[in-house]
């Protein structure tokens, strides 16, 4: 039986005492308790946090935001500050999971929680990523699998969040008893031909203790978007973040992050390349999603998500840029 | 003719049409949905016979090794 | 005998077409006098009738009477809804609050003292011999109280093939997940957990989950040896042996006319391939049961269709007279079709209580409730012929499916049953691989069929260059349906819909429908005791369940309208074998089965009544009169009386009376249907279905709560909506694993793909029975919702989608966006 014992603590000091190898954080316990009931992780210790004060709470100023760790996702999306100059945040948060799980689910859990994989998250199966010799998606099915950096493994990784957060150049603060360290987002996670054993840099003796956003530069407009195959608790089969930095229609700069193209949330490099310096329309941002899509390898089931993406970015750009008032494959039915 | 149908079955083939899905007239109005029965046999409640091949009103039938009447004697 | 079977199936479709042809609603089938020569047209011969003049017919069509002889205890006919107080008019659950609040008790709900919990042991390989199962372990794990093992009942049954099947102490696995053994225990999670360390030893062997795959000459075999074994020479009736080569059984054939000739006379024809997917039940309750077993008596409390099914299969599984088997189903968490019978997790739950000497709840596991049952998929080719005058030459299908390990795969009833046809040849054919079996699921074979067969409709239409609702018209002869396509002509845009793929920008907007049909089918088990205490109260016994369609809310009604009470004031006792017998929900039967018991058993109550309080108000019982609740003296109406007072001058405490359902009165062959109208947008560059609105216009007989009515028809349209769209089970070909056998991964809608659902109820009086009822499970919306889809999205893009369900991966292939075909 999976026996752990569970410490339910009050402040960060008393939860750095017992993080360690084998115990692990559980702030919403959302994807968690998946992994542990499918038998996928067995942590010795739980360490909760949620009651951890100090990792609560949204900051604003003049810097830009200071997320706890703990400011759950329907926290995330109710708020007026983030809606209005951090909108891709918020639409990410407001898109993710069930009103139920957003509720309970945090944001540093959402940038904490495993990626998506059949085979990883079955028992049944002993993938590379749990030690084995063999990644079963390449050859098997492989519909909602990743089409980038897919040579190695093949997860995705599903954070709605992270995908916003990375395009506004988010940091993560990590605090362990040795002390602080803040890692910018794009260096959050690791890719499967860095390490298989390891997804994030957080170490088993650090916490997350803060996520930061730096304040947008003038003229900043972004937005989110995301495709299921439903609306309703769905995973993304596709998603996109766009932050622009506009000067009157011409676009100054742009941070392109795609969410479940590949094993990590992925810069849309090309793609920020075309828009640079560009007077946004619909032909350059879809001269952009096309742009983004141009690597490419998609396996044997999952060449659909290549239309997808180029559609998500092409559309969360425009969506960005104010061109398109919403997604024309939005809920509540086609515009 | 359908009771007479009936007890050419093996009295441990069940089918949803056991239970008075399809009326009094099973054999007529069992064809006339398609062949979309699915049987099962009450001695391995699964899909299999106790010989290990599968079970079918076609096949559950006096000459089959493990047909048992429906007649009580 | 043999012969007179297949000479009725060849006349069965030209017949159903005839129906109705000269008269406004349905005629006696013509063949019904001879349509079954060994039986007696009536079993009930013998009984003493009258002759009664019944309401017959569509009110949209003009209503007319008919003279049916019944019996002579059958209550006087009833008059059109709009005459009556209760039945016909919108009436809320009778168990809506307790359901919506807990208090409702489901099978999983039951606690006994000193109950046991149990979990089952499912195969880890896909296809094995079973060398030995040590179940030690399991057994010295703290809590456990009894292990059940699975074991071979051979019998005096041999082995087919001896030399590939050795023999074994255990059965053949033949997929992931098959029920091999199960342990009891004092909580679930010791249960669980014990479970987990029974260990078996397998002998694998080839396995196949794909069923083009398991088609190929070479493919490892399901089933070894040749099917030589049926039935012998001269064996009497039944069908003619199938044949069976390697993982393929088949075909069954229906064979009417002839079909060359069909399509050499046609001026049109049009030929496609479908491909649907397998689809699981995923019922909110799983399968499961709490068993009892007890010297004197065993009760079983049951997730079942069928409190009387789960009896019948205990009793002859172990041996125990049905008077001491007795099953309770007070609450049901669905089924669709996958419940009937006690299930091996019922068998074996049994068994455990058996051996550990108490109760015992063994409810399946979500992955489990994936794994046991399912909705067959198919692979279909239909071809139609037509001439110029939009009349129908030649139908031909021919449809492999797989039911996993178990048959039951076929398409045809659709082509079979909709349209008037003079040439049609079905093969349907089963084909087996190593996946968890199929089982009846909400109008078995029905929306595969109908997405080929109403799509193929729609095409022929283009090509006749008729509209598809006129053509339907001319093929069809249903008069219910006539009038629900007039209703959707009516309400919809339908005559203004633009031409296919006319929207100019990505997001094409799209309209189209489908007909579906299901057929009447009674199910004479069903018995109903109405009650009438000395204080005037009410109450009706059945041991009919209710699966959640209603049952309790129209027996309640029914009572009502007979007593005129409300129907609150009435007790609904049912779903327990120890009252009368009723029928498995199972066909769409239960409604027109018992409605007509429950009312025939509150009539002769109240005549109980009439005859024992007669004495003492000194007149004759004939000179009662019951109407709008009050006993009156028809010689002088001032003598009036409430129930309860008359129930008052009752000289014992208890009025009763039991009925049970008398066949209908006459043999026609009768359909039920409906037209489902959808409107839709494609994003053609996400490849995204939105499903907007559904119009649904439908016919039951005589709708008896249109509330509840109504209910199962937006469930059937969501379910269908649901089919259509998302729902698939994914095999990984490499290990025959279901990869998603969760609510996750499996999907189903949810509340933000609901559209602007709209039905409309037409009354169809059709003088059968005493109530007129009929069922409505089947043809709601499920059968027809995924063709008017596929048709809406054809109006949309100009492209037709020929597999389900219709996801951005399949939309995107079909509308050629990418080069992958995803396979169905």
């Amino acid at each position: 039986m999976n026996r752990f014992t569970f410490v339910d603590c009050t402040t960060v000091a008393e939860a750095l005492d017992h993080l360690k190898q084998g115990s692990v954080a559980k702030a919403g316990g959302i994807d968690l308790l998946d992994l542990m009931k499918d038998g996928i992780v067995s942590p010795s210790m739980l360490v909760n946090i949620r009651r951890v004060k100090e990792l609560h709470g949204i900051e604003t100023s003049e810097q830009g935001l200071s997320l706890g760790p703990l400011t759950t996702l329907s926290e995330l999306a109710a708020h007026p500050v983030i809606q209005k100059t951090y909108t891709a945040l918020s639409d990410a948060a407001s898109h993710a999971a069930t009103p139920q799980i957003r509720n309970m689910a945090t944001v540093g859990g959402n940038l904490m929680q495993r990626q998506r994989c059949w085979y990883f998250r079955s028992s049944e199966y002993n993938c590379l990523r749990k030690g084995g010799s063999e990644c079963f998606a390449q050859k098997g099915e492989n519909q909602y699998h990743a089409i980038m950096g897919n040579e190695i493994c093949a997860m995705v990784h599903p954070s709605s969040t992270a995908v916003p957060l990375m395009a506004f150049g988010a940091q993560v603060e990590l605090t362990s008893k040795k002390g602080k360290r803040t890692v910018p987002l794009n260096e959050f996670y690791i890719r499967p031909d860095e390490s298989l054993l390891d997804e994030t840099v957080v170490k088993s003796d650090e916490l997350i203790t803060r996520i930061l956003v730096p304040a947008p530069a003038a003229g900043t407009r972004s937005a989110y978007q995301k495709y299921g195959e439903k609306e309703s608790f769905d995973w993304p089969l596709a998603d996109a973040g766009v932050v622009l930095v506009m000067d009157g229609n011409t676009c100054r700069s742009a941070s392109i992050v795609m969410g479940v193209a590949a094993p990590t949330p992925l810069h849309a490099k090309a793609a920020e390349v075309v828009l640079a310096g560009k007077t946004i329309d619909e032909a350059t941002a879809r001269a952009a999603g096309k742009a983004a899509v141009d690597s490419a390898t998609p396996l044997e089931q999952n060449g659909y998500k290549v239309q997808l993406f180029h559609t998500v970015v092409y559309r969360t750009i425009l969506l960005a840029s104010g061109q398109l008032k919403r997604d024309p494959s939005a809920v509540g039915g086609m515009a | 003719m359908s009771e007479m149908i009936t007890a050419t079955r093996c009295r441990c083939l069940r089918s949803k049409s056991s239970y008075g899905a399809f009326g009094e007239d099973l054999e007529a109005l069992e064809s006339t949905i398609g062949a979309t029965t699915t049987y099962w046999c009450l001695k391995t409640m699964g899909k299999a016979g106790p010989d290990e091949h599968y079970v079918h009103k076609s096949l559950c039938r006096d000459g089959r090794p493990c047909y048992e009447s429906g007649n009580e004697e | 005998m043999q012969n007179e079977e297949l000479e009725l199936q060849q006349e069965k479709s030209p017949e159903q077409g005839k129906t109705g042809k000269d008269a406004p609603v349905h005629v006696p089938h013509k063949k019904d006098a001879h349509a079954n020569p060994a039986a007696p047209p009536n079993k009930q011969a013998s009984v003493a009738k009258r002759t009664d003049s019944f309401l017959y017919g569509i009110p949209q069509l003009g209503l007319s009477r008919v003279e049916r002889q019944v019996p002579l205890n059958e209550p006087p006919p009833m008059p059109a809804n709009a005459d009556l107080k209760y039945l016909g008019k919108p009436t809320p659950r009778y168990d809506g609050v307790a359901k919506v609040t807990g208090a409702g008790k489901y099978t999983a709900d039951v606690y006994l003292p000193g109950m046991l919990y149990a979990r089952m042991v499912g195969a880890g390989v896909p296809h094995a011999r079973v060398l030995a199962i040590d179940t030690t372990a399991a057994e010295r794990y703290p809590g456990v109280r009894a292990v059940h093992v699975i074991q071979h009942v051979l019998g005096n049954a041999e082995l087919r093939d001896p030399s590939k099947e050795r023999p074994s102490r255990y059965p053949i696995v033949r997929y992931m997940g098959q029920p091999m053994a199960a342990v009891a225990a004092t909580s679930q999670a010791a249960a669980d957990e014990a479970a987990a360390l029974v260990k078996v030893q397998y002998d694998p062997m080839g396995f196949v989950v794909d069923r083009d795959a398991a088609r190929a000459t070479d493919a490892p075999s399901v089933y070894p040896g040749p099917a030589d074994q049926g039935g012998t020479a001269g064996g009497g009736g039944g069908p003619a042996n199938v044949p069976q080569v390697g993982n393929v059984h088949g075909p069954e054939r229906k064979n009417v006319g002839d079909v060359a000739r069909g399509f050499a006379e046609s001026d049109v024809v049009v030929e496609g391939e479908y491909y649907t997917q397998v689809q699981t039940h995923s019922a909110l309750e799983t399968h499961g049961v709490v068993a009892d077993w007890k010297a004197e008596e065993l009760t079983v409390y049951a997730s079942t269709q069928g409190t009387s099914s789960v009896r019948n299969e205990l009793s002859e599984i172990f041996k125990l007279p049905k008077s001491k088997v007795r099953v309770i189903t007070e609450y049901m968490g669905g089924g669709f079709g996958a419940k009937f019978g006690a299930g091996n997790e019922g068998v074996v739950a049994v068994e455990l209580s058996r051996k550990a000497k108490a109760p015992v709840r063994l409810m399946l596991d979500r992955r489990e409730e994936h794994i046991a049952s399912n909705r067959p998929d198919s692979h279909q080719k239909l071809k139609i012929g037509a001439k110029r005058n939009g009349t129908l030459t030649a139908i031909q299908l021919t449809s492999y499916g797989t039911a996993g390990v178990g048959t039951g795969a076929g398409t045809a009833g659709p082509a079979t049953n909709m349209y008037n046809c003079p040439n049609l040849l079905t093969e349907e054919y089963d084909v087996f691989i190593n996946a968890g079996p199929g089982a009846a699921f909400r109008a078995p074979g029905h929306p595969q069929g109908c997405f080929a067969l109403e799509q193929a409709i729609d095409d022929l239409a283009e090509k006749l260059d008729l509209d598809p609702l006129e053509f339907r018209g001319r093929i069809d002869d249903s008069p219910a349906r006539k009038v629900e396509r007039q209703i959707i002509l009516e309400k919809t845009d339908w005559r203004n819909r633009h031409r296919a793929g006319a929207d100019p920008g990505p997001i094409k907007r799209g309209i189209g429908l489908s007909q579906s049909v299901w057929y009447r089918f009674v199910n004479l088990n069903s018995s109903c005791e109405v009650r009438i205490s000395k204080d005037g109260s009410v109450e009706l016994m059945s041991a009919v369940q209710d699966i959640g369609g209603g049952t309790k809310t129209m027996l309640a009604q029914v009572v009502a309208e007979e007593f005129g009470i409300p129907p609150q004031s009435v007790v609904i006792r049912i779903g327990d074998t120890r009252y009368p017998i009723g029928p498995d929900s199972g066909g769409s039967v239960t409604t027109g089965s018992i409605s007509p018991a429950a009312r025939n058993a509150a009539h002769q109550a109240k005549q109980h009544l009439l005859a024992a309080i007669a004495p003492s108000l000194g007149v004759a019982p004939d000179q009662l009169e019951f109407k709008d609740g009050r006993v009156s003296v028809a010689s002088d109406p001032s003598r009036s009386y409430s129930l309860r007072q008359a129930a008052a001058k009752m000289p014992t405490d208890e009025v009763s009376a039991r009925a049970t359902r008398v066949p209908d009165y006459t043999r026609d062959k009768i359909t039920y249907g409906g037209v489902d109208y959808v409107e839709l947008a494609v994003d053609t560059e996400t490849g995204r279905v939105h499903v907007e609105r559904v119009l649904g216009v439908h016919d039951c007989g005589r709708p008896m709560n249109p509330l509840g009515v109504i209910s199962q028809i937006n469930g059937g349209i969501l379910q269908g909506i649901s089919y259509a769209l998302f729902e698939q089970r994914i095999m990984d070909r490499g290990k025959g694993y279901m990869l998603n056998a969760d609510l996750e991964n499996y999907k189903i809608l949810g509340a933000r793909e609901v559209p602007q659902i709209d039905v409309i109820l037409i009354e169809n009086y059709i003088a059968q029975s005493s109530t007129d009822a009929a069922g409505i499970g089947e043809s709601a919306g499920i059968i027809a919702l995924a063709a008017a889809i596929g048709n809406a999205f054809y109006n949309a893009t100009g492209v037709r989608m020929r597999r389900l369900p219709m996801t951005p991966a399949r939309v995107l292939a079909a509308l050629g966006k990418t080069d992958q075909e995803m396979h169905a």
